[in-house]
């Protein structure tokens, strides 16, 4: 410490770090918008978790269509393996994005911000999705405050700047963050923390120093990197602050299960491998917000374990073929059956005495419905889970309903119709998203878009 | 305020002498009193104006600046007008559908000028990112190091506007971009600077190592004794059919590195199937290294190579027989004890038989006998930038510290001030106080400089004075970004030191010596990809029960075409008219062989004359073009014209409504129909007939190509009876009719002067990496006239572009 009075103007952040230890909160962290310091240390709040779930190019809607709202409702063939998560699972008909309406595939990029897209190549920027506001609440007190995953595909989750956050897609990576036991010792990676923070500050003063020349309409491309070196330097200390906290110990058994080098030709062992990772990243606490993209509106989906070798795209432009049909609602059907697996081991492990799907909300849906038009009215949505946290199941909740009176599947353009344009204008996801935003402690009461929330699904 | 005041008077006089001297252009200047306000008066302002407010809607307070001002606003009327809900069906004089339509269009345009302008709009600075490409580039000239961004972990793809990446203003930074910009440096420093062990030799090692696919070691006793004895140790082969995997040519490299790594095989075709193709797979990068069709007689086995970079360690390599659409099925997936030397020998009698009779293959299989390692390469130039930045002598600060002034002022591609040298020194200081090694301390000092903006952004302007104009530094980098993806070389900075690049006669001495130069295939590839949004080509993969030939092998010949065409445009001093139609084009051997042309012999591109006959020739009938158009299941025609109205004309439809029923599907049980004959059944609606009736007719002229681009006469379609013929006759906007594909070429041919300023407005994008705006318009103009004055030569018009006032402003 005895030389910096001495040197003061010239104290780097190296020699503070050196000089008061990690612990010490520097000045320039603390104006930082919409990230914490963690603090592994503190009392750990009461986990309050969310796990979104996305599958391109919506669905087979004749097959998936439940025809009946409310308790008395029979799940449709595709959903039929829901049927053990009645008092578990809710699902929604007539939600939308409305200004993604008539945008071909942009929809995924958009599921979980709602925002405007262009439908011609323009330029796009988009907003935060609703994942990321949950993590600044629930993920201060955990070692990832989310997990951005992707079976196949990109990343359902943007940051407030509107910038896409990569997913991991590859098993062994995702272990590896969460478990794994780091090749180097904790004084190499903590060196290395240190040098990058160190590093890092350099860049910002010198980025800092031109900005302060600018007028504020002249930053925003330097804000933006400023913005974006910060927040690296805040991720630096998270994870020098979690250094020395020991990764959850795994079975062996488990860790050997969990590593297993798996492809795409066995889609079934695949899936169930990310869930399971998702599964133990939750039991552990290591998160408390999981994104993963199932598979991409463009790519993937083909799933030759029950003889389909087709991508979800080529499927959904069925053009009316009874065969293409029928296979698209046999992978709707695979689709929402892993979902059914995911939710048995949600509630196959408990905390306190309490099913992990009582503090768990699952949205599983697509930001399409009818895929061969690029329909995207009346959105496939599940919501299941959090029963604890507030939410009430048991229900098919309609917003076409009160309008149509019934649905007429037999007329599939009729169908396909209220796939494609909203029924009822008010009745948009980003209602669902604000209800779920509430339940996990994000105090507000609008989301992008929302008008409200959805009453019937609160206790 | 004043300023701005100032500003649009001068915009104001600017469009008042064009209206004066260029009369061509009146027409184009759009006038909101001239051109919507008696619509808006006639049709919207009785229900939406001063007396009623329909939904609370009034157009009449809306800005007339449209585009620029109540965009949301304008939108939405152009939004309800395009679906046909306004004005209402119950209207008294409901204008017609063309007339909305007009109306329509004008604010499309306006919003979409606006948005442009937005993003020309310049600040003091602009601070243009460089791309994932231009980084890797980049780096290799500074450092000497390639740096793998693509494979998969590595640096995301950049965002795009209309095709374009290098958009400033569209590019975005996240953290995760930093820590990404963080990793690769940390790895380029290891390989650039390895850690020297003790004790050991200062030189690299070379590797340089050829071992057979079945050494001695691995044959079974028995046979090991019968073969010494024939004299045939040394000639065992590996044998691979169809999907079979050899997982023998792992090695372990010394250094990370470029390395040249050689196959020796044999090749053999069975008379109806497809090549065997040689796949090469780094597992562990997950990255395909190499991947050819090989066709070699058994006795006369041929080599391949290629180079590849690959990290320090033990490669994991897959090499895989990998012919499209075939497997790896029961018997003959298996090799016996008996090593395999020849054909003749025979196999195991379990063992699917190779070839018949006649010794003819029955299945196309790969027999490979030995792979090579060399390397690491690193050449002279690499070396020598390696070593200059790097201190001779341990913990000599001096020399620490003209080492990263030498790093700093090529990185930032401008002088460095001391200031800015002082804190990279710095930071080599604290490291070294904090007990750190002398190397690492001075890594920190150049990864700092590695991951700071003066590095990852191409800044143009200055900080402390508004300036519109470039300095020499600017100069040096927008020419090689331009040309070359990368930094300035040495004779640049030279120049650009010199003050020397505003000279024009400087200038075109340099475009030729940079055209010249084989860094300029990075001009070729980037921006044809990007003007001709060769990205898209692949993003939805072709259904594989309908296109069984397509895989990844033609779909890269595919952009290869293309990008090798722009090439041969550009280097043999051919005009824009090649773009349109050619009696020749570029094909490798696997293309030769989709197209039905005559064979050719190699996968390198060459160019190959096209017979009338072959329905192909310029751009636009290319494979790559038809297959981005489509979805991978269907061709698409009103995508295909949105494309030729984009690229080609410059023009941008407007979006469709969101409101648009969908399309009923075709029953299987109802007759045969092409999808033009469903397009036209469902466009009943005279709303969305007044847009389509301009887009349509410019994709309509390519029903003769299916969805990956193959020549066709009918559509295999669903339904009943026989597949029915396809129509690509067409009649254009303004009354011009076509019946062919080769008729609809001549009427674009005849519209050159479109496309030559279309085309001048997409380099300049990507020249000055931003949209171009209307005070644009005159530098723009001039060099639309230049063009035309040299024939519309690709590499006039070019150099007319560089040669431009309008290269040297921000």
């Amino acid at each position: 410490m005895h030389n910096i009075n001495r040197h003061s103007w010239q104290l780097s952040r190296r020699q503070l770090l050196r000089g008061a230890g990690v612990s010490l909160a520097l000045p320039l962290l603390n104006c930082m918008a919409g990230t914490s310091l963690s603090a592994p240390e503190t009392a750990k709040s009461k986990p309050k978790r969310s796990v979104f779930l996305y599958i391109p190019n919506g669905v087979n809607t004749l097959t998936w269509q439940i025809e009946k709202a409310g308790k008395d409702f029979e799940f449709t063939k595709p959903l039929a393996s829901l049927e053990r998560h009645r008092a578990d699972v809710t699902p929604i008909s007539g939600l939308h994005h409305p200004q993604v309406l008539g945008k071909h595939h942009n929809c995924d990029k958009v599921w979980l911000t709602g925002a405007n897209v262009p439908s011609d190549g323009g330029a796009f920027r988009n907003s935060v999705s609703a994942d990321q506001l949950m993590a600044e609440v629930q993920g201060t007190s955990t070692r990832f405050s989310s997990l951005e995953l992707a079976i196949e595909g990109h990343s359902l989750a943007w940051s407030r700047d509107g910038i896409q956050i990569p997913a991991e897609r590859d098993t062994r990576t995702i272990f590896n963050m969460l478990f794994g036991v780091e090749r180097e010792s904790i004084s190499a990676i903590s060196r290395r923390l240190n040098r990058r923070s160190s590093i890092l500050d350099a860049v910002a003063e010198d980025a800092q120093r031109v900005n302060r020349k600018l007028g504020a309409e002249d930053r925003t491309k330097l804000d933006e990197y400023l913005t974006a070196v910060r927040q690296v330097e805040v991720r630096t200390q998270r994870a020098e602050s979690w250094l020395n906290i020991p990764k959850p110990k795994i079975d062996p058994a488990d860790e050997a299960r969990l590593t297993r080098k798996l492809n795409m030709t066995q889609v079934r062992e695949y899936y169930r491998l990310f869930y399971d990772l998702m599964v133990l990243a939750l039991r552990t606490d290591s998160t408390r917000v999981i994104t993963c993209m199932i598979c991409s509106e463009s790519n993937g989906g083909a799933i030759p374990d029950i003889g389909i070798s087709q991508a979800r795209h080529g499927l959904s432009h069925h053009n009316g073929d009874p065969e293409q049909l029928r296979r698209l609602t046999e992978t709707d059907t695979f689709l929402v059956e892993q979902l059914s697996y995911f939710l048995d081991q949600l509630k196959a492990h408990s905390e306190e005495g309490q099913p992990l799907l009582d503090t768990t909300q699952v949205l599983w849906g697509s930001g399409m419905a009818y895929g061969h038009s690029h329909g995207n009215a009346n959105l496939p949505t599940i919501l299941a889970g959090g029963k604890e946290l507030g939410h009430k199941h048991g229900q098919h909740v309609d917003f076409n309903l009160p309008k149509i009176g019934q649905y007429n599947v037999a007329d599939a353009n009729g169908h396909y119709r209220v796939c494609s344009r909203p029924v009822d204008s008010d009745a948009r996801l980003s209602n669902l998203l604000l209800n779920m935003l509430q339940r996990v402690d994000v105090e507000t009461d609008q989301f992008q878009d929302s008008v409200s929330t959805i009453s019937a699904i609160e206790k | 305020m004043g300023l701005g005041r100032r500003l649009r008077q001068n915009m104001f006089a600017v469009a008042t002498v064009w209206s004066c001297l260029v009369p061509a252009l009146l027409s184009a200047a759009p006038n909101f009193d001239a051109d919507i306000q008696p619509y808006l008066r006639a049709h919207c302002l009785r229900c939406h104006g001063p007396e009623k407010q329909e939904a609370d809607f009034r157009i009449d307070k809306l800005s007339t600046k449209v585009g620029e001002e109540n965009t949301p606003q304008w939108a939405e009327v152009m939004e309800r007008m395009s679906s046909g809900e306004m004005p209402p069906a119950d209207a008294k004089n409901r204008p017609s559908a063309k007339e909305s339509a007009a109306i329509v269009e004008w604010l499309a345009a306006r919003i979409k000028e606006g948005e442009g302008a937005r993003l020309a709009k310049r600040s003091r600075v602009s601070y243009n990112r460089l791309t994932r490409d231009e980084y890797v580039n980049t780096v290799r000239d500074l450092i000497g190091v390639h740096f793998d961004a693509t494979d998969p972990g590595g640096f995301p793809e950049d965002a795009e506007w209309h095709g374009f990446e290098r958009i400033g203003s569209v590019m975005t930074l996240s953290p995760s971009n930093v820590e990404k910009y963080l990793a690769a440096a940390e790895v380029v420093l290891a390989e650039a600077y390895p850690v020297k062990q003790p004790g050991k030799t200062q030189q690299p090692t070379f590797l340089d190592v050829t071992k057979r696919a079945v050494p001695e070691n691995e044959i079974n006793a028995e046979h090991r004794e019968r073969l010494r004895e024939l004299g045939l140790l040394d000639k065992v082969r590996f044998e691979m059919w169809a999907g079979d995997i050899f997982r023998g040519a792992g090695m372990n490299l010394p250094e990370a590195g470029i390395y040249e790594i050689s196959f020796t095989l044999s090749g053999l075709k069975a008379e109806k199937g497809r090549a065997p193709r040689l796949l090469v797979y780094e597992k562990q990068l997950d990255r395909v290294l190499f991947e050819q069709d090989i066709i070699a007689p058994e006795d006369k086995p041929i080599t391949v190579t290629f180079r590849a970079h690959l990290p320090k360690g033990h490669a994991s390599i897959d090499v895989i027989n990998n012919i499209p659409g075939l497997s790896n099925n029961f018997r003959s997936g298996r090799h016996g004890n008996k090593p395999f030397v020849s054909t003749k020998e025979g196999r195991m009698p379990w063992q699917m038989k190779l070839t018949d009779e006649q010794g003819r293959p029955r299945y196309s299989f790969l027999i490979l006998d030995s792979v090579s390692f060399r390397g690491p390469f690193i050449t002279a130039e690499e070396q020598q930038r390696r070593a200059e930045y790097w201190p001779s002598e341990e913990g000599n600060l001096d020399q620490v510290r003209s080492g990263l002034a030498k790093l700093a002022r090529r990185a930032f591609r401008r002088p460095v001030t001391d200031d800015e040298l002082n804190s990279y020194l710095n930071i080599v200081k604290a490291e070294l106080a904090a007990g750190e090694k002398f190397p690492d301390a001075v890594k920190a000092g150049m990864l700092a400089i590695l991951c700071s903006k003066s590095f990852l952004f191409v800044a143009e302007g200055d900080e402390n004075v508004s300036r519109n104009t470039l300095s020499d530094w600017e100069i040096a980098c927008r020419l090689s970004y331009f040309f070359w993806s990368t930094m300035p070389d040495d004779e640049l900075f030279t120049l650009a030191e010199q003050g020397k690049l505003r000279d024009k006669t400087e200038l075109a001495k340099q475009v030729q010596r940079m055209l010249t130069s084989p860094k300029a295939e990075r001009f070729s590839e980037s921006f044809a990809s990007q003007w001709l949004h060769l990205r898209k080509v692949g993003m939805f993969p072709p259904d594989k029960n309908l296109y069984p030939d397509y895989d990844k092998s033609l779909e890269k010949s595919m952009v290869g075409e293309t990008t090798a065409f722009f090439r041969e445009v550009l280097d043999r001093g051919l005009t824009l008219r090649e773009f349109l139609h050619s009696d020749w084009t570029m094909v490798n051997s696997r293309l030769a062989r989709f197209y039905g042309l005559p064979s050719v012999d190699s996968f390198e591109f060459q160019r190959v004359p096209l017979p009338a006959e072959s329905h192909r020739g310029g751009l636009l009938t290319q494979a790559s073009i038809l297959s981005l158009t489509s979805d991978g299941t269907r061709h698409r025609p009103v995508h295909r014209g949105k494309w030729v109205s984009e690229s080609i004309f410059g023009k941008s439809p407007p979006p469709p409504p969101a409101n648009v029923d969908p399309i009923a599907p075709n029953p299987v049980d109802s007759p045969k129909a092409t999808l033009r004959m469903k397009l036209e059944a469902h466009i009943h609606d005279a709303n969305c007939a007044s847009c389509h009736s301009k887009i349509d007719p410019l994709g309509l002229a390519f029903e003769n190509y299916d969805a990956i681009g193959r020549w066709r006469t009918h559509e295999v379609v669903e339904g009943t009876g026989d597949n029915p013929p396809v129509n690509p006759a067409g009649k254009m906007a303004d009354g011009r009719t076509y019946q062919t594909p080769e008729e609809f070429k001549q009427l674009l041919l005849a519209d050159l002067d479109s496309f030559n300023a279309a085309f001048i407005d997409k380099l300049a994008t990507y020249g000055l990496r931003r949209s171009v705006s209307f005070e644009d318009r005159d530098a723009l103009a001039a060099i639309v006239k230049a063009s035309s004055a040299k024939d519309y030569r690709l590499r006039d018009l070019i150099e007319a572009f560089v040669l431009s006032d309008l290269f040297q402003k921000r």
